[in-house]
């Protein structure tokens, strides 16, 4: 199949290194890489991080200025959005009803924030955090707030709530779970970084949601919670999760669950449009059933795996070990694998130092690693479970020693 | 002019010329898109993924690959000393 237009809907990171190695392995054809974001293509995690504390500036996480678009024959549209896709025909709708024709289609339109529960819209001291338009905003409005609550005790909440902290601010974390980022960690790797975000002045509310937004001349003054707790409040974000944006694919009568559905080639069942990234759920061997990880790691590996399909023309199967991170007041979690269906877990390190990795099994095989301040530990199971060697737990139970690497567990071929 | 004064001449013009390149390990999540931009200058740690500086001071026609580098990193740990 001729692949001489190719366009690229979503100038996330996914959208842009989708862009990038399609001219870096010779792409010859005409690249579109259109989406609704006003600002060049950014880096996201740091607008969690260095840019909404401060220390850096917009110029630091702009991937590339225009010229380098240009150069390399780029045609990136900003802050047009895509709002239909005319399969028959092989063309995207812009909202001004401009036509862009495709050979293939990438979806890269990622997610967006999950609004709260009966408060969907944000008014003035509410925000979400997601895009760099919303850090700029974010930014302004914490260095005029003194009492944060932070909506959410997920990866992006509690990143949040350290900048906050660190600022002086009076910091809150309401959560809905008993755990701090939900399904996604153990309970020890949750433990460890409330103890750590305690220690630097953040309050948390577990099993508790809000209730009522406490308004004065239509700016937030307040929270009550489900459980009661009367805050004050001057600044709210929401970090609630995101949703996939799924609706343009839908719309177009491609096949959504949990994520646009694509299969292990990240191909939907279109043969002309394929997806990636936070928008697309995909069969992985390291997940049970579909999965979507939210990590930049997958969106750039993904957006690397799709260009050189569409470069050389072979399919394969995508088969990273899907990986994330976090770095919250300093410390840093990475996580290898995903956890679904974890029924065992091995503790190897330091508890107290918070320098330890939580082993997860799964019908004893090794399924996920987290690492807390352990980047060796990280990287030896990152490499393990790409191999696909069969880890089974050393002793049912029993925690091993410090600094026990991993390669001792008892490892069977295949 | 002795033989090592010329010495300290020629070095401290070679650091005048060239940007010295600095890492906050600390901050390092082991990504390697420093390393696919500039394996001249970035190596990870076999063992822990985190970053190592190949060239201090990176030669001059490093210099865009080594800015491309601080750009890529997820986590910010490139800066430079001019």
């Amino acid at each position: 199949m001729s692949n001489k237009e190719v366009v690229i809907v979503g100038t996330g990171q996914a959208g842009y290194q989708v862009a990038v190695s399609l001219r870096s392995l010779g792409f010859q054809g005409h690249v579109r890489l259109v989406g609704d974001d006003p600002h060049l293509p950014y880096q996201r995690p740091p607008l969690s991080k260095a840019f909404l504390a401060g220390a850096c500036d917009k110029a630091k996480i702009t991937f590339q200025n225009e010229s380098f678009y240009l150069k390399h024959d780029i045609e990136l549209i900003r802050g047009r959005k895509i709002v239909s896709i005319d399969r028959p025909t092989r063309t995207v709708v812009t909202e001004d009803l401009a036509r862009m024709q495709y050979d293939h289609l990438v979806l890269a339109v990622g997610a967006r924030p999950r609004p709260m529960p009966r408060h969907p819209f944000i008014s003035a001291g509410l925000h979400e955090l997601r895009s760099l338009s919303d850090a700029e905003t974010l930014r302004a409005a914490l260095d005029e707030s003194r009492h944060v609550v932070i909506v959410g005790g997920g990866f992006l909440g509690l990143e949040f709530a350290a900048v906050a902290a660190a600022e002086g601010k009076a910091v809150t974390v309401i959560e809905t779970s008993v755990q701090l980022m939900g399904r996604a960690v153990s309970a020890q790797v949750a433990a460890a970084f409330r103890k750590h975000h305690e220690e630097r002045g953040v309050s948390f509310l577990l099993g508790d949601s809000v209730n009522v937004i406490l308004n004065s001349d239509s700016h937030v003054t307040g929270i009550r919670t489900e459980q009661g707790r009367l805050l004050d409040a001057d600044l709210v974000v929401v970090c609630a999760g995101v949703v996939p944006n799924v609706d343009l694919a839908e719309k177009a009568g491609l096949k959504v669950d949990n994520g646009i559905v694509v299969d292990a080639c990240l191909r939907t069942a279109d043969t002309a449009i394929s997806a990636l990234g936070d928008c697309a759920s995909f069969p992985s061997r390291f997940s049970i059933g579909r999965c979507r990880p939210e990590s930049i790691q997958n969106a750039m590996d993904q957006a690397r795996h799709v260009a050189q399909r569409l470069v050389s023309g072979v399919e394969s199967v995508f088969d990273v070990v899907p990986w994330f991170w976090s770095d919250q007041a300093g410390l840093k979690l990475q996580i290898a694998g995903l956890n679904h269906g974890v029924d065992h877990t091995i503790v190897c390190g330091d508890v107290e130092a918070r320098r330890f990795s939580v082993y997860g099994f799964r019908q004893n095989r090794l399924v996920t690693v987290e690492s807390v301040a352990s980047p060796a530990d990280h990287l030896a199971g990152r490499r393990l479970l790409a191999t696909g060697t069969a880890v089974t737990p050393l002793e049912v139970g029993t925690p091993c020693d410090a600094g026990v690497p991993v390669e001792s567990f008892h490892a069977k071929p295949g | 002019m002795s033989r090592r004064k010329q010495k300290l001449l020629r070095l401290n013009h070679e650091e005048a010329e060239n940007v010295k390149v600095k890492v906050d390990v600390d901050k390092c999540i082991g990504a390697g898109l420093c390393v696919l931009a500039a394996p001249r200058v970035f190596a990870q740690n076999d063992e822990t993924g985190l970053v190592i500086v190949l060239q201090e001071y990176p030669e001059p026609d490093e210099q865009e690959a080594v800015r491309e580098a601080a750009r890529l990193c997820p986590a910010l740990v490139i800066s430079f000393e001019e």
